[in-house]
């Protein structure tokens, strides 16, 4: 049988092979077979596996097919919903149809990308707000709730992604009626659950596996332990995305459409408690009002200094009063109405949250809050999330395999897997088929500014003038800081011959659509633009990185991850701060070879790189690209272009 | 102070690929033992001529591999304490037990260098070069140096 098994995947890899057959231009590589070969020995092992494999290497058909040829049940999580869609659409159905085109496949979203029928005819009969855009955008809905099938709020196009009716016509775990909806039978999101416990192979994401995992209430929560086989793909973001599903956070924002609710449900029903709607007002008040104690501009910080001081101790006290009066005058309505009911419910469950994230006297934890222009969420992390997650992987019966193209950190997975908990893990490291000393050029340029120093700023700007010159646009700039993109693009803007794309002018998906559109542009980017982002071919020729992206100190869950290390005895900057660059360093690198035609420079204005003995890390964990320090020898490489 | 002349044979040359890039026997030997100075956690000064040979040096510095890795500054960059391989055409502000010459004629600064208590120094192969070597070899031993010469061992590469 086993046997059987591993010659059916090199048979399906082969030349001639069932892949081959159904997948134009599909030629297998050596590392793909290996990955494949190692992604069934876990499947068959009840194993689990973490597999580097470099841009290029096919790791997405390398996992898909013995997960389909192993006829078990599987889920696939992808590190965003675009992901999704791809694997869904445009992988999947090719491995499929090679290998077994009977087999029932499923995407389940998050539910907030499935339209709610209860909430848009509630909300449609009254609606929150009564100016024109906000109810022409409720009748376009409604006119697409006839037409839709699976309620997929992707599919709904005429509306603006970010129109400010969304909230209204999908639901939360917190407004949804579950059983009690008199709509129930025809739910969106009920029916893509169902479809997804029935399908053999789901795609997901890993914030839905995780709210999952951790919450049990979205919904395929049961399916875990029946699965099988369970992939993670873009793996390296599993660390953080799991800490923040096994913390807990309150946010102002539930606390103030609660208080929506239950006074809509004043005015719909309940017009005998006037005392109802009062008491919701007041909550709403002074939970608003506790937002303006925080600094006007979005921020975050560690909430155990921040709670200690008197105007925030006077604001808990006020929400803490209305929170117990609007407790008090809700329990008299208890079961008039399913609406009350389900408010009282989440009224309980914020109270209860909100005292626990102001008992910040427990260890183990980091307890920090950032705000927005209006609201704040106050958050408790784990400092590790090694033994929880690491429990449940042991506990299951399943096979999991992580897989990126950024997981080792200087040939090593010791860093990862000790994140997750997982020691025991098999790990495989294969190579990227790129060869990157004749494809890609990396420069560290002579005489850069510390990054810490404000000239820094300058002379990136310069910098970029005369190398966008000479690379005719196709470029990335990408920053580890939002505030010195905004200030490169005033620097370059009227001084730049090429179209100049900012990030936060549009959405990414549009600007990633431009760039490749206009051919010789120039793209500012930080943060979301390092990772996931695929132009091909001569479209980008020069990626430049302003500094290394050593995570800033007052990040909360890089705080954690000190604390924990330091309670370890090991030394933070070596376990923590610098594998967590390395990985992001790697990501942002990835950008710019991707397919064995590409060409291109990489250049990052960080001295640290060459004069720093941790310098060495990076390097050993970076492809190996033709160095220099050179700009001439750079501008004529980017000239050749 | 000690003085070594570590002195190149015609097997010693510098790899295939080095010639395009300007790099000489001397340059690349000096930059090996650079290397290897920096794993027994010296601190290095190579003395170039000018900014043109400084420039090379650190290009070729930068190309090692990765597991050879030496971090290295210029002049003027780099963090405040210096890292621990200075490349510099002018005395070092800083304070360097370990002098790497690679300059024709001895720099006139030698007298105002700070802390250094070893010397290396090369002999080429080409004629010039060992005529520039001796008279180099002459002047530091008549200040006083403990000179030694050495061939370089052929496992280096």
């Amino acid at each position: 049988m086993n046997i059987e098994l591993s010659d059916s995947i090199s048979k399906c890899f082969s030349e001639n092979g069932a892949l081959a057959q159904a997948i134009p231009g599909f030629k297998a590589r050596q590392a793909q077979l290996d990955m494949a070969t190692a992604v069934r020995g876990a499947i068959k092992d009840k194993a689990q596996l973490v597999v580097e494999a470099g841009t290029g290497t096919g790791k997405t058909f390398a996992y898909l097919a013995p997960a389909l040829l192993a006829g078990k049940k599987v889920i696939v999580s992808t590190g965003t919903k675009a992901l999704q869609e791809q694997l869904f659409h445009r992988d999947l159905p090719l491995v499929k149809k090679a290998l077994r085109p009977m087999m029932k496949t499923a995407l389940l979203k998050g539910r907030s990308n499935y339209l709610c029928i209860n909430r848009l005819e509630v909300n449609g009969e009254h609606p929150p707000y009564d100016d024109p855009s906000f109810l022409s955008d409720i009748s376009n809905v409604r006119k697409w709730s006839s037409e839709t099938s699976d309620g997929d709020i992707g599919e709904l196009t005429s509306i603006e992604e970010n129109s400010r009716v969304l909230p209204f016509v999908t639901s939360t775990v917190d407004n949804c009626l579950s059983k009690d909806c008199p709509n129930i039978a025809d739910c969106h999101v009920m029916n893509a659950r169902k479809k997804a416990l029935e399908a053999d192979l789901i795609v997901v994401n890993h914030h839905l596996f995780f709210a999952d995992l951790a919450l049990k209430d979205t919904g395929f929560g049961e399916l875990i332990p029946d699965t099988d086989v369970i992939i993670f793909d873009e793996a390296h973001q599993i660390p953080d995305i799991a800490s923040e599903y096994f913390g807990e956070h309150f946010s102002s924002r539930q606390v103030f459409e609660l208080c929506k609710d239950i006074q809509a449900e004043y005015q719909a029903q309940l017009r005998d408690m006037p005392q109802l709607n009062k008491a919701a007002m007041t909550l709403e008040k002074n939970i608003l009002d506790m937002r303006l104690v925080f600094a006007e501009d979005p921020e975050r910080g560690n909430w155990r200094d921040k709670s200690k001081s008197d105007d925030i101790v006077n604001a808990i006290q006020y929400v803490l009063k209305a929170f117990n009066f609007l407790y008090d005058v809700t329990k008299l309505a208890i079961s008039r109405t399913e609406t009350i009911d389900n408010c009282f419910e989440r009224l309980v469950q914020l109270k209860g949250k909100f005292e626990k994230v102001n008992q910040t006297q427990e260890n183990g934890y980091s307890y920090w809050f950032d705000t927005t222009k209006r609201h704040f969420t106050l958050h408790i992390t784990p400092l590790s999330i090694a033994d929880k997650f690491g429990a449940i992987v042991d506990e299951s019966n399943s096979s999991w395999i992580f897989t990126s193209a950024t997981v080792s950190v200087d040939d090593n997975f010791d860093h990862y897997t000790s994140l997750l908990g997982i020691p025991d893990a098999r790990t495989q490291m294969l190579g990227s088929p790129f060869d990157y000393q004749n494809q890609a050029m990396f420069c560290v340029p002579r005489y850069f500014p510390e990054p810490n120093d404000k000239a820094a700023v300058r002379a990136f700007s310069e910098l970029a003038l005369e190398l966008v010159e000479a690379s005719r646009g196709r470029a990335f700039l990408l920053f580890t800081s939002h505030r010195v993109m905004t200030l490169v693009a005033k620097m370059i803007e009227d001084e730049i011959k090429y179209p100049v794309l900012v990030q936060g002018t549009t959405s990414k998906r549009l600007l990633l659509e431009q760039f490749t559109k206009l051919k010789h542009a120039v793209l500012l980017g930080t943060g979301s633009f390092w990772e996931g982002v695929d132009v091909r071919g001569d479209m980008l020729s020069l990626v430049m990185i302003d500094k290394l992206p050593f995570a800033s100190p007052d990040e909360p869950l890089l705080q954690a991850r000190i604390e924990d290390c330091k309670l370890k005895g090991l030394e933070p900057f070596q376990n923590v701060q610098i594998p967590q660059a390395v990985i992001s360093l790697k990501q942002g690198v990835g950008r710019l070879i991707r397919d064995v035609t590409d060409k291109g420079v990489l250049v990052i204005c960080d001295p640290r790189l060459v004069t720093r003995q941790y310098g060495e890390v990076f390097m050993r964990s970076l492809p190996n690209m033709k160095r220099t320090r050179d700009l001439d020898t750079v501008k004529t490489f980017l000239k050749g272009l | 102070m000690n003085a070594i002349f570590w002195i190149l044979s015609d097997q010693q040359q510098a790899p295939a690929h080095a010639k395009a890039a300007n790099v000489t026997a001397h340059i690349h030997y000096a930059c090996v033992l650079a290397a290897d100075l920096y794993r027994q956690n010296k601190k290095l000064l190579i003395g170039v001529e000018n900014q043109d040979q400084a420039h090379i040096v650190d290009d070729w510095l930068w190309q090692f591999e990765a597991d050879r890795f030496i971090p290295h500054n210029l002049p003027g960059e780099g963090p405040h304490y210096g890292s621990p391989v200075e490349i510099n055409w002018e005395p070092s502000q800083q304070r360097r037990g370990c002098f790497v010459n690679m300059c024709q004629t001895l720099p006139d600064y030698v007298g105002k260098l700070k802390g250094v208590n070893e010397w290396h120094d090369f002999v080429p192969n080409d004629d010039v070069g060992k005529a520039a070597a001796r008279e180099r070899y002459k002047l530091l031993k008549q200040a006083g140096f403990n000179l030694t010469t050495n061939q370089i061992p052929d496992s280096i590469v």
